[in-house]
């Protein structure tokens, strides 16, 4: 039995070169506009998963945590011919302490990371005046920054939890007869934490430059100059203030100040979450290394919640359809 | 569908439009105005991207501003190019019927249908930076229509495409206003507009000029009679038969066409009652008749440049 849609003999079903441009109804279901924020989110990850250079960064990413996972090899391998190093920390801290070396060295590639999705966000859209199709939508503002937000956040978070995670799993597996839940019960939660708090950081911080700007190489080069001139004032400070004083009160306020910074802000509050001691240059004492705490979760936090809120509603201050000419 | 009352919106001391006061049926309008007339701040407006600066704006009788229960039945295709160059046509009417609230089973094949529609399915799979303004175009209609929306709210969507595509999308836009759908769509090309319907809003630096049939706008342009031009061997007799008639207020032989005669007249339907009874009872051979000014050009030209 032949369909009479298609031509005899098997071939393929004769298509009229003329186009059928008869208006046809949609007549099937409606989605409900809740998690319609996930589509912007997914139209950001997915712009930025289709680029070469993306995998690099990620890459880049990965490396503190497969060294720090080489180390503790090493150190199941050599015991205590090994040289003393964050891995025989304080007792009850050994894999904080590893994990939070990791991401400090990983945090300056969770920036670039941040800054590729994040900075060409909204400002890619202002600059293709893409809004005005997006608003057009049944979508609201908060729809369209929450789905932003949550596109960099994404990012930004699996850049930072996917290799503490791998590194989590290898130390369970190798070192649970040592011990390893027992030591630090808690430490899976620290990491799901300070991933969090970065990602959710880096994402209002450069999704508010990016509301602000039509260009995206502007937007990105301009939360770039914040981050790096922030860091590169908090050292100028910390040098001035404390660089020739090796009291032991000063340490506590050289260490607030050396962290009065974009990026400082963000390791102080993950460094808090690990809550662990870290050995590091003082001042007055450079080639004496000392172990200090992380600053004050007070002051902190204030910092941090200034950053997020204050990207996330300059954003929101700058989010609409169509650009206002006043004269 | 649509009405404003007495709607302003400022731009600082700016105006888009003043006190404009309108509704809107189903059926295909055209809203025409020079530029800087307000015709984007009215389309703005409408599909709620714009709040206005006083009075009132209604969609479906609720408020549009912000408000995604009137943007659930709007289509929009703004005038401006707002698509991405790394995405393909598909991805980006797919990603908008996402957002619109095609339920994922359906959306590949409502996409599919708008892309037919638009006549760009064969290109569909190609990235958008490598499409033509016309494709551009189309794409940026299909994302307007691929949620079926009620009100299609199109600002210049024929710029940049050819003459096939020119009819295509107009024959489109005249079959979306016969199913009950209210389109509105925003011209500066008199010529194409008259083909797609003769209900218009005429705006000018922010006002509303006229709304309305334009043929009926036109006859109560008083102002400015009403020329015919009737081409015939006997010009001469025939402009001094016409005169006889008290409404006709001038009659001008042609000075490069001795055939042809134009008259001014105030009262076109009396003329053009009594015209076929002068014709036969005299027994004039006219090969052509003419009214220049009767059209959607004449009342642009009228009541923009006064």
């Amino acid at each position: 039995m032949t369909d009479p849609g298609s031509a005899p003999g098997g071939a393929p079903p004769v298509v009229s070169p003329i186009a059928d441009l008869t208006y046809r109804h949609y007549d099937g279901p409606l989605n409900s506009r809740a998690f319609r924020f996930w589509i912007v989110a997914l139209v950001g990850i997915r712009q930025v998963m289709r680029k070469w250079w993306f995998w690099l960064l990620v890459l880049g990413s990965v490396w503190p945590y497969g060294l720090i996972g080489f180390f503790f090899f090493l150190e199941s391998r050599l015991g205590d011919d090994l040289p003393r190093t964050f891995l025989n920390a304080a007792p009850g801290a050994k894999y904080s302490t590893a994990f939070f070396q990791a991401f400090d060295w990983q945090m300056f590639w969770l920036m670039v990371i941040g800054l590729s999705v994040g900075a060409a966000s909204i400002a890619a859209d202002n600059k293709t005046n893409a809004l005005q199709v997006y608003l057009a939508k049944p979508i609201t503002k908060t729809d369209y920054l929450l789905g932003k937000w949550m596109g960099v956040f994404s990012v930004v978070f699996a850049a930072a939890l996917l290799p503490a995670l791998l590194l989590y799993t290898y130390c369970l597996l190798s070192f649970w007869s040592n011990g390893f839940l027992r030591q630090e019960p808690w430490l899976i939660f620290k990491i799901l934490g300070a991933s969090a708090s970065a990602a959710a950081g880096f994402a209002s911080l450069f999704i508010g430059v990016s509301a602000w700007s039509r260009s995206p190489m502007m937007a990105g080069a301009f939360s770039a100059g914040m981050y790096f001139a922030s860091g590169i004032v908090a050292t100028i400070l910390w040098a001035a203030l404390y660089g020739r004083s090796s009291a032991s009160t000063d340490i506590t306020n050289a260490v607030l100040v050396q962290h009065a910074s974009i990026g400082g802000v963000l390791k102080a509050l993950v460094w808090n979450i690990y809550d662990v001691t870290v050995r590091m240059p003082t001042p007055g004492r450079m080639f004496m290394p000392t172990d200090v705490r992380a600053p004050s979760l007070g002051f902190v936090l204030v910092a941090y919640l200034a950053i997020v809120i204050g990207g996330l509603v300059a954003a929101r201050l700058r989010i609409r359809a169509v650009e206002v000419v006043t004269g | 569908m649509i009405s404003l009352t007495r709607a302003s919106r400022w731009y600082g001391q700016v105006i888009g439009i003043n006190d404009v006061t309108c509704t809107i049926q189903a059926g295909l309008t055209a809203l025409l105005g020079p530029n800087g007339a307000g015709k984007s701040t009215f389309m703005k407006l409408v599909t709620g991207q714009l709040r206005p600066t006083t009075g009132d704006v209604r969609v479906f009788n609720q408020r549009p501003f912000a408000n995604t229960h009137v943007f659930r039945r709007i289509g929009y295709c703004p005038e401006i190019e707002a698509l991405y160059d790394d995405m393909t046509g598909r991805s980006f009417v797919t990603m908008l019927a996402a957002m619109a609230g095609i339920a994922r089973a359906k959306r590949a094949e409502r996409v599919d249908e708008v892309l037919g529609m638009v006549s760009m399915s064969h290109a569909a799979d190609r990235r958008i930076g490598g499409y033509s303004k016309g494709m551009r175009q189309r794409i940026k209609i299909a994302q307007a229509l691929v949620h079926d929306p009620e009100i299609i709210i199109l600002d210049e969507p024929l710029n940049g495409l050819d003459p096939v595509g020119r009819k295509e999308m107009t024959a489109l836009f005249l079959r979306l206003a016969t199913e009950n759908r209210c389109v509105l769509v925003s011209s500066h090309i008199l010529y194409e507009v008259e083909q797609m319907t003769r209900q218009i809003i005429l705006m000018d630096r922010g006002r509303l000029r006229a709304m309305g049939d334009v043929y009926q706008i036109r006859a109560l342009i008083d102002a400015h009679p009403h020329r015919v031009s009737i081409t015939t061997s006997r010009a001469r007799d025939l402009a001094r038969r016409l005169l006889e008639f008290p409404y006709i207020l001038s009659a001008t032989l042609d000075s490069a066409d001795a055939r042809q005669v134009t008259i001014e007249t105030r009262s076109p339907d009396a003329f053009y009652d009594d015209l076929p009874r002068i014709v036969l009872a005299d027994g004039y051979r006219v090969e052509e008749l003419d009214s220049p000014d009767n059209n959607l050009e004449a009342v642009f030209r009228y009541l923009v440049k006064g």
